[in-house]
């Protein structure tokens, strides 16, 4: 009986302390999504007429932690509404980039609320053209939404799984110079995660670099480093839209939701466009399939070692010697007479290049057919030249060339007894 | 109210227990002593004590040596005393707010006003909290410092005004006090001021100017359809109409209760 008491005592005061712990946090911002459905909740309250649901859901948000200050914007807006003196969203607030940046925040989120679910998974981005077969997910952000996007590699088409809200650069996309706080818009990878333990609070949970400047960055003269996709600072709920130094923010939860979607795994390809261009989903791609077969005969002529005809599908005549960007890989003679035998294009990926016209980027490895192991993996960026011939760009070896190492490392030390 | 029974019955007690014997005799004991002992250091704290009056006086007095929390328990005994006065709302609301505790300082006058629909301090006093908080909430959003942050910048002049209570008393129980202004008159009861008598006379209420309110922006509305001449499209685009018809009441029902005060 005495013990039963005890117990009952105990479950009692664990059931205060869970109430109360329950009570002095957000329950609506528990995460990005939650924060969402909330604001969504209260523009909606307010759009219909229900101004006290809206308020208390509001206050709410304003009372609790973290600090949510979307929704302090519309309780404000509430507030100042009783006192007859609300002429426009935040039209008691100070006017400048603080309240833009929010009334921003405010149109995403409606706009993404305002989106059909069935819709959106029928339509895809037009950049996501083909994704390859080591491809498992694709991040796509759509910085004039502020919004990122994870699809699910589906025999090579593109199958939405998640969005959220993200945070992108103080002033916006388009990154050209280092220090210029802005967002890149082009094709990249992660290259890996660090914990957010050893990292400075503000990156929240973790973070997730990608390889900005990319080949093509660097040929553009493109500088700046470290952009990286990681959660935010523990006291918010979010950034606002414009508030990084280039990077990606997401919210903590979201964030955690999002690296275990993608598994952390390198080299998953992070595609940032300025605006999002929707097509539908299994529409036939003509450039798909043309630049398939201009790679192959690529490939072939590559294996011939015949330099002048290999000459003819790049931009310029390539350069000799090391260093140039451009045709790299017929530059150093040695490689192509020690991959004379013939290759074959295998796990072929195609981005319709973000932020530059007419440009497509390939991503794929080159197999020897004899022996059936990929021998290299290569990116290459293509466009029509005048004549509506396609010619190499820019050309490298792919970030995802270690790949294959990495492959025959894994295999190599499975075979080891582990210590 | 409850306070002067609670007093009238126990002297009732005491009177009564002094007479003759009886069983509770052991437990008023101690409490009478401690009455007398009170009674003998600090003359004659009685039934006027709780006079509204006085109480009022008390409240004021208290406020100025800076006790807000203890002036709030006054003016809430105050409140029971007289229920229906718009002024002791008020100046409830007044305490709350100069305590920066804007949600109790609403919900006084939100109830100040449901007992009297026609005192128009009150609404202009709910729309200056309302304001107010709403400028508070609008630092928060914006990331800029709040008034009540680290920065130590506080508002001296509080929002709410205080408004003078008269309540005619007995004339033998009361001299009046008048303020700098010479028209504004507090009760005080002769016990009360006998008490205190130096402190009655140095007591300066200050007056305090009435701040003049922030313009209503223009809102024009029709029936059916509403406009908004200053506003941005933003506005339609999340508020619409019935947005727009809250605006509205909020509006015309502060216009509307000042109309009628002033006409």
């Amino acid at each position: 009986m005495k013990l039963e008491h005890k117990l009952f005592v105990f479950c009692h005061f664990a059931l205060v302390l869970a109430i109360s712990a329950i009570l002095s946090t957000n329950l609506y911002a528990s995460s990005g999504k939650d924060y969402e459905k909330a604001i969504v909740k209260i523009t909606s309250n307010l759009r219909n007429g229900n101004f006290e649901t809206a308020q208390s859901i509001a206050k709410d948000l304003h009372d609790g932690k973290p600090a949510t200050r979307l929704a302090s914007l519309l309780y404000a807006d509430l507030l100042a509404a009783q006192a007859g003196a609300l002429s426009s969203v935040g039209g008691l607030a100070s006017q400048g980039k603080e309240l833009r940046n929010l009334k921003h925040e405010l149109n995403v989120r409606w706009n993404r609320h305002l989106q059909n679910e069935t819709l959106l998974k029928q339509k895809v981005p037009a950049s996501l053209i083909q994704l390859g077969n080591s491809t498992e997910h694709v991040v796509y952000a759509d910085l004039s939404a502020s919004r990122i996007y994870i699809y699910q590699n589906r025999n090579g088409a593109p199958y939405l799984i998640n969005d959220y809200y993200v945070t992108q650069g103080l002033k916006g996309a388009l990154k050209q110079v280092e220090g210029d706080q802005r967002t890149p818009v082009g094709v990249y990878y992660i290259t890996g995660y660090i914990a957010g333990a050893t990292l400075p609070s503000r990156y929240g949970p973790g973070a997730l670099p990608i390889n900005y400047p990319n080949a093509l960055d660097i040929e553009l003269s493109r500088t700046g480093y470290g952009i990286w996709i990681h959660g935010t600072e523990p006291y918010l709920v979010n950034r606002s839209p414009y508030a990084s130094d280039g990077c990606l923010s997401l919210n903590n939860t979201d964030f955690k939701h999002f690296n275990r979607l993608i598994q952390q795994k390198r080299f998953t390809p992070v595609v940032i466009e300025k605006a999002i261009d929707w097509v539908d989903l299994g529409a036939r791609n003509q450039t798909k399939i043309q630049l398939r077969n201009v790679i192959q005969k690529w490939t072939e002529t590559y294996s011939q070692a015949n330099h002048k005809k290999l000459s003819t599908f790049y931009k310029d005549p390539p350069k000799t010697g090391t260093g140039a960007t451009k045709g790299v890989l017929i530059d150093n003679q040695t490689t192509i007479l020690n991959y004379e035998q013939t290759t074959e294009v295998v796990d072929f990926e195609l981005f319709q290049y973000p932020g530059e016209s007419g440009l497509y980027v390939a991503e794929f490895g080159q197999r020897n057919k004899k022996s059936a192991t990929q021998v290299r993996r290569v990116q290459q960026y293509w466009k029509k030249d005048s004549s509506g011939n396609w010619k190499i760009q820019v050309e490298s070896i792919s970030p995802k060339n270690s790949m294959i190492k990495l492959a025959t490392e894994i295999k190599s030390s499975n075979q080891k007894p582990s210590s | 109210m409850q306070i002067y029974w609670v007093i009238l019955i126990l002297l009732a007690g005491l009177s009564q227990a002094s007479g003759q014997a009886n069983p509770a005799d052991a437990l008023l004991e101690g409490s009478g002593i401690a009455i007398e002992d009170e009674a003998m250091s600090l003359p004659a704290p009685s039934i006027s004590a709780i006079e509204p009056g006085s109480l009022i006086l008390q409240i004021e007095e208290i406020e100025l040596d800076g006790n807000v929390k203890e002036a709030i328990m006054l003016n809430e005994q105050l409140l029971e005393l007289i229920p229906n006065s718009p002024e002791v709302f008020n100046n409830l609301a007044r305490l709350h707010s100069i305590n920066r505790d804007y949600d109790k300082a609403i919900e006084v006058l939100e109830s100040g006003i449901a007992t009297n629909k026609t005192f128009d301090i009150m609404h202009q006093n709910l729309r200056k909290l309302f304001l107010e908080l709403a400028r508070q909430v609008y630092q928060e959003a914006l990331n800029e410092p709040t008034s009540n942050g680290s920065n130590g910048e506080q508002k001296d002049t509080p929002i709410i005004n205080l408004v003078r209570l008269k309540i005619p008393l007995k004339e033998s129980e009361i001299n009046f006090a008048t303020d700098r202004s010479g028209h504004l008159q507090t009760p005080i009861t002769i016990e009360n001021k006998a008490l205190r008598k130096d402190k009655v006379v140095d007591i300066v209420i200050p007056v305090i100017e009435d701040e003049p309110l922030p313009p209503v922006k223009e809102i024009i509305f029709t029936d059916d359809a509403y406009d908004f001449p200053s506003a941005s499209n933003d506005l339609i685009q999340f508020y619409p109409t019935h947005s727009a018809l809250f605006m509205k009441s909020a509006l015309t029902y502060m216009v509307k209760q000042s109309n009628e005060v002033r006409a």
